[in-house]
C-alpha cells in the first residue's frame, strides 16, 4: 500500500472514530483507532487546519491527565435530505453535527421527473439563501415505501438530443456535489439484519417495546439463542442493582436521566456491554417506537454504553424509529455525511 | 418533377424545424416520412398485383417500425451490459486503476485515460454512462494539470474512439445500409485507427499548447463513488468491455447473445449473494431499457423514414434529383462527401441517427454509386457527430461539469474530426470504388 493510502486510510479511521463517538480526545481517538498518538496529533491537526474537526473545549480526564475534546467543526457546510413520498417531497438542512438546522415542505403532491428537480433547486436555493448558510456538501435522497428511483428520472435535454438520467445523477451534475440514494424501508430491522448476512458482519438487532428482545448475527449467520432467533433481555435488564444503575448514571445525577422512559438507558447500555463481552459485534441496530427513543434516550444510552465498556471498542449504533420519518432524515443525513467525510 | 420539388422543399422545411427544436427529431422523422409518402402519391392504405401491401400506413410506419428491430435489440442488451458495468464497480474501478498505472506523470495519466475510455465506451452508451466516466476522468485529468477545455475535449474523443467499436452502433448501421456486421466492423476499423490517432494529435498539442507541468493530487472529492473491485475476481470482471466485442469481432457471435453473454460473465464475476445478484440483472435490465429509450424511438422513426423513401414510388419520384445531385466519379464523390462531412451537425442530411439515414438509403438505390462506398462516407461523417456535434447530450453535459463553453469544444475538434471524416471518404472511395 502505498504511503499516501495509508495515510488516507489513518485520516479516514480518525474521522470514523470521531463520528461514531461524536467527541473524543486524542489519545481517546489514539486508544480507539489503535494509532500511535503522535500519528492522531499529526493527522488531527491536519484535519484542524483544514477545517474538518474543532476543538471542543469541553475536557475530559484520562489516565489523570486533562485532555481537550474534538468533535467534527458543524460550521464545515451543511447536508440536504430530501424526502420523497407520494403525498409529499420536504426538504431539511443538517448541519455537519446533523443538528436540522432547516426544513421547508417543497410540495404536498406526488412529484416526479423535471418537475421534482426543479423544486428541490429552488429549495435549495431559498435555504442557502436564508441566514446565510454555509456550503452545500452533500444531499440525501429519501424514497418511501414502495418507491423506485426510476420513477423520478429526469429528461436532460439539449433542444435536439435528450436522455433520461436518474434524479440523483441530475442533481449531482447541477450541485457537483455527491448525491445518495436510500429508501425507507432499508431502515427497518428486518432489512438491518438481511445487511447483516448479506455483507457477513456480526451485530446485534434489538427491538424496544414491553419487551426487549435482541437477535445477534456472527458473520452473517443468526445464533441460535434461548427462543430460537431471538432472546428476551427484559428479565436481564430488571436484574440489573440499582447500584450498577447509578454507577452508569452521570455522576452529578442519582437516578437515570430519563425516569419516564419505558426503558432505562444505563440498564439497556449495561445489557448491551454484555452482548459485546459475547459476541464479536460490529453495530447494534435498536428499535423502538419514536415517544421511546427520544433524542435525550439516545444520547443518555450512548454515554451509558461507553461507560459499560470502560475504553473497548463500542460497536457503531444505529437507531430506527418505527414511526415517523424525522429521524430517518437524521440517518440519511448521517450517512451522507459518512459518505462525504470518509470519502466512502 | 413537380413531386420531387415538393419533397426536397418539404424535406428542408421539417429539416429546419427539427434543427431549430421547433419540433422534436421523434416527431420530425415520422412526419418527413408520412408528408414524403403523401407528395408521391403513395395510398393511404393499398395492394399492388401481387397482393403486396403498398399503402404508406402498412408498408411505411408499421413495417418502419420494426425495421431496425435487430438494432433495437442491441441497443437494450447493450445498454443492460452498460448498466451493470456501471453498478457493479467495474467502469468506477477501470478507470481508478488505469489512473493509478499512470502515478504521478500527466502525459501518461493522460494517455491511459484515453485508452480506458475508449474501452469502456465500445460497450457503455446513453448519457448516463457518459455521466459515470466523465465525472470520474475529468477531475483526474484536471487533477493533474490538463485544462478544462483540453480536458473535455480529449475525454470527448477518446469516448468517440471506442464508439467506433461499439457493437450496438453496428447493428445500427448494419441495418441502416442493409449490410452485415462485419462488413460494418471491417470499415470501422480503419476509423478506430484514424479516431485514435487523431486523439493522440490532439493529446500532444494540447500538452504542448498548454505547457503542462508535473502537478498530481488526489482526485476531486465530488466524484460519484461506489464500490471498487478487488482480487482475481475483481480483474476477470473487469474483463467485461471487450467480451462481447471478441466473441462479435473474433468469433462472429450475434450481437445479442455476445451482449447475454458479456452480462453472465460480468453477474459471474462480480456476484456477492444469489438473491441480490438476481435483483441486480432485473433492475439493471429495466433502467438499461430507461436508458436506451431516446435511441430506440429514434431508431423506430429511421426505420419508418427509410422505407418511406425506399418505396418504389418515392424513389421514381426523387432519383432524378438526386443523379444530378451525387456524383458518380470517384474523385468528385471522394471531395463532395468530404466537404460536406459536418452537415451531420445538428441532425443535418449527413448525420446517420437522423435525416443521413434516408438521404444513405436514397443515394444507395440509385445504383450509381457503390453501395459501400456510400456507407463509407456516411460512417466517415458520422466521426464528425461524434462529439462534435454542440447539441449532443455528451457535449453539454462534459462542458457544463468543466465550466466551458461548448461551442468551444466543437471549434477545438472540428479539424480532427474532419480530417478523420476526409481520411474515411478517400479510404471508402479506394476500397469501395
Amino acid at each position: 500500500m502505498r504511503l499516501k493510502d495509508i495515510k488516507k486510510n489513518n485520516r479516514s479511521n480518525v474521522m470514523s472514530a470521531i463520528l461514531k463517538h461524536e467527541s473524543l480526545s486524542r489519545i481517546e481517538i489514539a486508544h480507539e483507532t489503535n494509532l500511535s498518538p503522535s500519528t492522531v496529533s499529526g493527522l488531527v491537526s491536519g484535519l484542524i487546519d483544514e477545517g474538518y474537526l474543532v476543538e471542543t473545549g469541553a475536557r475530559t480526564i484520562t489516565a489523570g491527565r486533562s485532555r481537550v475534546e474534538l468533535a467534527v467543526n458543524k460550521d464545515l457546510g451543511t447536508i440536504a435530505v430530501v424526502e420523497i413520498a407520494r403525498t409529499q417531497v420536504r426538504l431539511a438542512l443538517f448541519d455537519v453535527a446533523l443538528g436540522e438546522l432547516d426544513a421547508v415542505v417543497l410540495s404536498h403532491d406526488y412529484t416526479s421527473g423535471n418537475d421534482l428537480f426543479a423544486l428541490i433547486l429552488a429549495g435549495i436555493n431559498a435555504l442557502a439563501n436564508k441566514d446565510g448558510q454555509s456550503k452545500l456538501l452533500g444531499m440525501g435522497l429519501l424514497f418511501q415505501r414502495d418507491m423506485d428511483s426510476s420513477e423520478f428520472n429526469v429528461m436532460y435535454s439539449t433542444g435536439i438530443h435528450s436522455a433520461n438520467i436518474p434524479l440523483a445523477t441530475a442533481l449531482f451534475t447541477q450541485l457537483r456535489i455527491p448525491v445518495i440514494e436510500e429508501y425507507v424501508q432499508d431502515y427497518t430491522a428486518s432489512r438491518a439484519l438481511e445487511r447483516m448476512q448479506e455483507d457477513h458482519t456480526s451485530g446485534a438487532y434489538i427491538s424496544l417495546g414491553e419487551d426487549v428482545l435482541a437477535t445477534v448475527v456472527v458473520q452473517g449467520a443468526p445464533v441460535h439463542l434461548k427462543n430460537g432467533a431471538f432472546a428476551n433481555l427484559a428479565p436481564l435488564m430488571e436484574g440489573v442493582s440499582a447500584q450498577t444503575e447509578s454507577a452508569l448514571a452521570p455522576a452529578e445525577s442519582n437516578q437515570h436521566e430519563i425516569p419516564e422512559a419505558l426503558v432505562a438507558p444505563e440498564r439497556l447500555a449495561y445489557v448491551v456491554s454484555v452482548l459485546c463481552a459475547l459476541f464479536p459485534l460490529d453495530m447494534v441496530v435498536f428499535s423502538g417506537p419514536q415517544e421511546t427513543m427520544t433524542e435525550r434516550f439516545i444520547s443518555a444510552t450512548e454515554r451509558a454504553l461507553h461507560r459499560c465498556l470502560n475504553g473497548a471498542q463500542a460497536p457503531w449504533l444505529e437507531w430506527l424509529h418505527l414511526n415517523g420519518t424525522g429521524s430517518l432524515s437524521a440517518t440519511c443525513a448521517d450517512h451522507v455525511r459518512r459518505t462525504i467525510l470518509l470519502q466512502e | 418533377m413537380l413531386q420531387g420539388s415538393l419533397i426536397i422543399l418539404a424535406f428542408v422545411i421539417i429539416a429546419a424545424l427539427m434543427m431549430t427544436k421547433k419540433i422534436p427529431t421523434l416527431l420530425a422523422l415520422p412526419l418527413m416520412a408520412v408528408v414524403i409518402c403523401i407528395i408521391a402519391g403513395v395510398p393511404a392504405v393499398g395492394q399492388d398485383a401481387e397482393g403486396t401491401e403498398i399503402g404508406w400506413l402498412s408498408a411505411v410506419v408499421e413495417s418502419g417500425t420494426v425495421r431496425m428491430g435487430s438494432a433495437i435489440m442491441a441497443v437494450i442488451f447493450g445498454a443492460w451490459l452498460g448498466q451493470l458495468m456501471n453498478k457493479t464497480g467495474v467502469t468506477e474501478t477501470i478507470i481508478k486503476k488505469s489512473a493509478e498505472l499512470g502515478g504521478d506523470r500527466p502525459l501518461i495519466v493522460t494517455l491511459i485515460m484515453v485508452v480506458a475510455c475508449a474501452v469502456l465506451f465500445t460497450t457503455l452508451s446513453g448519457l448516463g454512462s457518459i455521466i459515470m466516466v466523465g465525472s470520474i476522468v475529468l477531475p483526474i485529468l484536471i487533477s493533474v494539470g490538463v485544462p478544462a477545455m483540453s480536458a473535455a475535449c480529449i475525454f470527448l474523443m477518446a469516448f468517440t474512439t471506442g464508439l467506433t467499436f461499439n457493437i450496438a452502433n453496428w447493428t445500427t448501421f448494419s441495418s441502416i445500409f442493409g449490410v452485415d456486421v462485419a462488413t460494418i466492423q471491417s470499415f470501422e476499423i480503419y476509423m478506430l485507427v484514424a479516431t485514435f490517432i487523431a486523439t493522440l494529435v490532439l493529446v500532444f498539442v494540447e500538452f504542448k499548447r498548454n505547457g503542462v507541468k508535473f502537478a498530481f493530487s488526489a482526485p476531486v472529492d465530488g466524484a460519484q463513488s461506489t464500490k471498487q473491485l478487488a482480487g482475481v475476481r475483481g480483474g476477470l470482471a473487469m474483463l467485461s468491455p471487450i467480451v462481447s466485442i471478441i466473441l462479435v469481432a473474433l468469433f462472429k457471435v450475434p450481437v445479442c447473445p455476445a451482449f447475454m453473454a458479456g452480462i453472465i460473465w460480468i453477474l459471474v464475476f462480480t456476484a456477492t449473494n444469489f438473491q441480490k445478484t438476481m435483483n441486480l440483472m432485473v433492475k439493471t435490465c429495466y433502467d438499461g431499457i430507461t436508458d436506451g429509450g431516446p435511441a430506440i424511438i429514434l431508431m423506430i422513426g429511421i426505420g419508418i423514414l427509410y422505407l418511406a423513401v425506399t418505396h418504389p414510388m418515392v424513389t421514381e419520384v426523387l432519383n432524378p434529383f438526386l443523379l444530378a445531385v451525387i456524383p458518380s466519379d470517384r474523385i468528385f464523390f471522394a471531395i463532395f462527401f468530404a466537404v460536406l462531412a459536418p452537415l451531420s451537425l445538428y441532425r443535418g442530411p449527413m448525420n446517420l441517427f437522423g435525416l443521413g439515414s434516408g438521404i444513405a438509403a436514397l443515394v444507395m438505390g440509385l445504383g450509381t454509386v457503390p453501395p459501400l462506398a456510400v456507407m463509407g462516407a456516411f460512417l466517415s461523417a458520422e466521426r464528425i457527430q461524434g462529439c462534435g456535434d454542440p447539441t449532443n447530450t455528451q457535449n453539454v453535459w462534459t462542458a457544463n461539469f468543466v465550466e466551458v463553453d461548448v461551442n468551444g469544444i466543437t471549434k477545438r475538434l472540428l479539424p480532427y474530426l474532419w480530417a478523420i471524416a476526409a481520411i474515411g471518404v478517400v479510404l471508402s472511395v479506394v476500397l469501395y470504388f
